[in-house]
C-alpha cells in the first residue's frame, strides 16, 4: 500500500497561490489502491474546493461506504457502488485523491 | 428572495398561474424527462427566457382548482447548483435560470416561480443532497419522488408524508410511467403557487442519509428484488465491461449503428429524392420555364430536397444514440473509452458529442453541454467538425463509385471505412495537438454515474427524435436552402466581360451558361493554386457551393456538367466525370484527383451551420474562425500531398 503510516506533504498548485497542504491519505490508503471487491469508507477528499463540493454533491462524501466493483484495464476508471445507492465511474487519478479506511 | 409574494387576488379574472413558471429540476437519470413528458403530454417547445443563452424546453399545462395555465420548464439534469464550473454548461444554465426567475419573482406583484425537484426513490439519499442546495436558493420548493414502482418491486416503500414533515416542504410520491403521476404533479404545482412560500430551514439543515434512512423502509417481507435488479445489471456489466469482451462489444455496437444508417436510410432517402424531383417537374412548367422557374426548381426545391434526403440518416442515428443513452449502455461506453480519450486531452464523456457528430455536427455541438469542464468542452467543439458527418457521404460515394468501381466492392468499402477512420484519427491528432498548444491543461477527472440498465420508453424516444429532426431542419435546413439559392445565382449570372468559349459551340445551353457565370470565373481565378491538388475550376465551383453546405457538392458538379437533379441516381454524372478530357485529350480527373478531393472533404469544415452553432456556443467569432482556418488549411495541404503522392505511386 502506497499510503503508509506517515503523513504526506503535498504541494498543491492553485491559480492564485501555492500552498502546502497536509494530506490525510495516511489513514489506510487511497481509493485507487483499493482492490476490486473490497468495501471501504471515504475519510478524506483532496483537491480544489469547488470540485470537492461537486464530488460531495454527486455522492462521494466523507463517511460514504464505497465498494469497488471493477477496475478498468490500462489505468482506466474504477467502477464503484456507494451505500446511498448509485454506481459511479471514478477516474484513477481522482481516486488517488480520495482517502479511504477499510 | 424574500418569498413574501402574495398570490394575486382571485375573483377578478386574474388567475394564480398567470405568467407563473414551474421549473423541473433533478439529477441526471432521476426520471425527470419521462415525468416532464408525462405532465406536458410531450408537447414541449424551446422556451425563451432573458439571461439564458442555451435553450430550455417549456410547455403549458392547465393546473387544477381553476388556477389557470402555467409554464412548465424542463431544466437540464444536474448534480449540484453550488459547484457550477461554467455558465454555459448544464449546471450553469440551471443555476442562472433559477437565480434569474427567483429574482424576477421577488418583486411584489410579480407572478410566482416554483421549483419542483424530481427525486429517484431508489437513490433518495443522493437526490436529497440537491434538495438541500435548492432549499437555500428557492422560495417555493416541492418534491416529486419518482420510481415508486421500482422501489415497490424491490420490497421497499417511501413515506412521502414523513419526508414532507421532516423537511417542511410538500412531497408527492409517484411512478413516472403511471398516468396518475400527471395530476399529482399538477396539484403539487398549484399548491406551491397558491400558498405563501414556506420556510425551508429544516430542509436546509438536514442530513440526507439520515432522512433517507427514515423515509425509505423495508416492507414486511424483505424481498430479494433489489438484489435481483442489481444482479441483472451486474450480470450485464460483467460482459459489457469485461476487459476484452467489453471493448469488442462496444465497437460492434458502434459499427452496427453506422451500418444501420446505410441500410435503413438509403431506400428512404431515394424515395424523398424522387418526390422532390416529381415536385420540380410539376412546378417547373407552371412557372414558365425561365429564370424564375430555374431558380425555384434548382435553387429552392433542389436545396430543400437535399435537406430532406439527409433526414432518414439523422433520424436513424438519433434513435440509435437515444436508445444507447436511455438503456444505460452509453455510460458503459464512456467508462471503456475514458482512458483512451484522456491521452488526447479529452474525457470519456466527450464520446457522446463525438458520436453524435457522425450524424451531424450541429446537434453534436449542442451535446457538448454535458461536459462540465470548459476546457474539455472547447477542445471537443474544435475537433468534432472533423468527424465524418452524413453530409460527406454523397461526395464520398460519388467519388468512390466513379474512380474505384473497377477495383471491386472490397476496395470500395475499404476506402469508405478508411475515410471514417481518417476522420476519427485526424480528430484524435488535432485534439492531442490543440491540447498542447491552443487549449492547454488537463480535463477534469471523470466522475460518471452508471445508471442501472433500463428498457427505454417508446414515447420518450419518439419525442427526442422529433426534437432532433426539428433542430436539424431549423438549423441546418435553412442554411442549405440559403446556400443553394446563393449558389444558383453565382452559377447563372454571367460574369461581365466573359468571352464566349468557341469549343462549347455544340454544348448544351446550360453548360455554356455555367461556363460564363460568375462562379466559373471565380473558380478559374484560383485554379493556379488549386492545380497543385488536381482541382480544376469545376471542382473549385463545387467547393464554393460546399463552403455553405457540403451537401451541395454533388448537385453542383451535376449542374456544371449540364445534368439537372443529380440526386440518388449518380450514374450519368459518374459517366461524365470519367469521360471528361482536358484540351490535350488526357482524362481530366484521375484516381489521384478523387483521393485528393476526399482528403479535402475529410478535413474542411464546409458547413456554415456548424460555424453558426460554434458561434452560438462560444459566443465569440474567435473559435468558429479558428475552426474554419485550421480545417481548411489542413484540407488543402492534405489534398496537395495526397494528389502528388498518389500521382507518383500510380506513375
Amino acid at each position: 500500500m502506497l499510503g503508509s503510516e506517515r503523513a504526506r506533504y503535498e504541494l498543491v498548485e492553485n491559480d492564485s497561490q501555492c500552498r502546502i497542504m497536509l494530506s490525510v491519505m495516511a489513514l489506510s490508503g487511497t481509493l485507487d489502491h483499493t482492490a476490486a471487491g473490497a468495501e471501504v469508507t471515504i475519510r478524506a477528499l483532496e483537491g480544489d474546493e469547488r470540485e470537492l463540493a461537486w464530488l460531495r454533491a454527486i455522492g462521494l462524501f466523507e463517511g460514504q461506504r464505497v465498494r469497488v466493483l471493477r477496475r478498468a484495464s490500462f489505468g482506466g476508471p474504477l467502477h464503484v457502488r456507494v451505500a446511498s445507492g448509485g454506481e459511479f465511474a471514478v477516474d484513477r487519478t481522482l481516486a488517488g485523491h480520495i482517502g479511504v479506511e477499510a | 428572495m424574500s418569498g413574501a409574494h402574495h398570490p394575486r387576488s382571485d375573483g377578478r379574472g386574474a388567475k394564480v398561474a398567470d405568467g407563473a413558471v414551474v421549473a423541473l429540476v433533478g439529477r441526471p437519470n432521476a426520471g425527470k424527462s419521462s415525468l416532464y413528458n408525462r405532465v406536458t403530454d410531450g408537447d414541449a417547445r424551446v422556451g425563451n427566457f432573458p439571461g439564458i443563452t442555451v435553450e430550455v424546453l417549456e410547455a403549458e399545462a392547465e393546473l387544477p382548482d381553476d388556477c389557470g395555465a402555467v409554464r412548465f420548464v424542463d431544466l437540464p439534469g444536474i448534480y449540484s447548483l453550488e459547484s457550477a464550473a461554467d455558465a454555459d454548461t448544464d449546471e450553469g444554465t440551471a443555476r442562472a435560470f433559477i437565480e434569474g426567475r427567483e429574482k424576477a419573482a421577488s418583486v411584489s406583484d410579480a407572478p410566482p416561480f416554483a421549483v419542483v425537484q424530481v427525486l429517484d426513490a431508489t437513490r433518495l439519499a443522493l437526490s436529497l443532497r440537491l434538495t438541500r442546495e435548492l432549499a437555500s436558493r428557492v422560495s417555493r420548493l416541492g418534491l416529486v419522488v419518482t420510481q415508486a414502482d421500482v422501489l415497490d418491486r424491490e420490497g421497499q416503500r417511501c413515506d412521502g408524508e414523513l419526508l414532507s414533515k421532516l423537511l417542511g416542504v410538500p412531497v408527492v410520491v409517484v411512478s413516472a410511467r403511471d398516468p396518475s403521476s400527471k395530476p399529482a404533479v399538477l396539484a403539487l404545482s398549484a399548491r406551491l403557487l397558491r400558498e405563501p412560500a414556506t420556510p425551508r430551514d429544516a430542509a436546509r439543515a438536514m442530513d440526507p442519509d439520515a432522512v433517507a434512512k427514515r423515509v425509505v423502509t423495508e416492507k414486511t417481507s424483505v424481498a430479494d428484488e433489489e438484489r435481483a435488479r442489481r444482479a441483472r445489471t451486474e450480470k450485464i456489466d460483467r460482459i459489457a465491461l469485461h476487459p476484452v469482451l467489453g471493448p469488442v462489444l462496444f465497437l460492434a455496437a458502434m459499427s452496427a449503428t453506422f451500418a444501420a444508417v446505410f441500410l435503413v436510410a438509403e431506400p428512404v432517402s431515394s424515395l424523398i429524392d424522387g418526390a422532390t424531383k416529381w415536385l420540380g417537374s410539376k412546378l417547373g412548367p407552371r412557372l414558365g420555364g425561365g429564370y424564375v422557374a430555374s431558380f425555384v426548381n434548382d435553387g429552392l426545391i433542389g436545396g430543400a430536397g437535399t435537406v430532406l434526403a439527409f433526414l432518414p440518416q439523422i433520424v436513424v442515428l438519433t434513435v440509435a444514440l437515444e436508445l444507447l443513452d436511455a438503456s444505460g449502455y452509453l455510460a458503459r461506453g464512456v467508462f471503456l473509452v475514458d482512458r483512451l480519450f484522456r491521452k488526447m486531452g479529452l474525457g470519456g464523456k466527450a464520446l457522446v458529442p463525438l458520436l453524435t457528430a457522425h450524424a451531424c455536427a450541429v446537434p453534436a455541438i449542442r451535446a457538448t453541454r454535458i461536459l462540465r469542464d470548459p476546457r474539455e468542452r472547447l477542445l471537443t467543439l474544435l475537433v468534432l467538425p472533423l468527424m465524418t458527418c452524413s453530409a460527406r457521404l454523397p461526395t464520398y460515394s460519388l467519388l468512390i463509385s466513379t474512380f474505384f468501381a473497377h477495383r471491386g466492392p472490397l476496395v470500395q468499402s475499404l476506402v469508405f471505412v478508411g475515410l471514417y477512420g481518417a476522420g476519427i484519427f485526424s480528430g484524435a491528432v488535432a485534439s492531442a495537438v490543440l491540447q498542447k498548444t491552443t487549449v492547454r491543461g488537463r480535463p477534469l477527472p471523470l466522475v460518471l454515474e452508471m445508471p442501472a440498465y433500463r428498457a427505454p420508453e417508446a414515447a420518450f424516444l419518439r419525442k427526442a427524435t422529433a426534437r432532433g429532426v426539428r433542430g436539424f431542419l431549423g438549423d441546418v435546413g435553412t442554411t442549405i436552402v440559403i446556400a443553394s439559392a446563393a449558389l444558383w445565382v453565382l452559377l447563372n449570372v454571367p460574369m461581365p466581360g466573359a468571352r464566349h468559349d468557341p469549343s462549347l459551340a455544340n454544348a448544351p445551353a446550360a453548360v455554356v451558361r455555367v461556363n460564363r457565370s460568375v462562379a466559373a470565373s471565380l473558380g478559374r481565378s484560383i485554379e493556379p493554386v488549386t492545380r497543385h491538388a488536381g482541382f480544376d475550376w469545376r471542382i473549385n465551383v463545387g467547393l464554393f457551393g460546399s463552403f455553405g453546405a457540403r451537401e451541395l457538392m454533388v448537385g453542383t458538379l451535376g449542374v456544371i456538367y449540364g445534368l439537372e437533379d443529380v440526386g440518388d441516381d449518380q450514374t450519368p454524372l459518374r459517366a461524365q466525370l470519367r469521360a471528361a478530357r482536358t484540351a490535350d485529350g488526357k482524362p481530366r480527373y484521375t484516381t489521384s484527383t478523387a483521393l485528393a478531393l476526399m482528403a479535402f472533404f475529410v478535413f474542411a469544415c464546409q458547413c456554415m451551420s456548424t460555424v453558426a452553432a460554434l458561434w452560438r456556443e462560444t459566443r465569440s467569432w474567435r473559435w468558429p474562425l479558428f475552426v474554419l482556418g485550421y480545417t481548411y488549411a489542413l484540407a488543402f495541404v492534405a489534398a496537395v500531398i495526397v494528389y502528388n503522392v498518389a500521382g507518383w505511386l500510380t506513375g
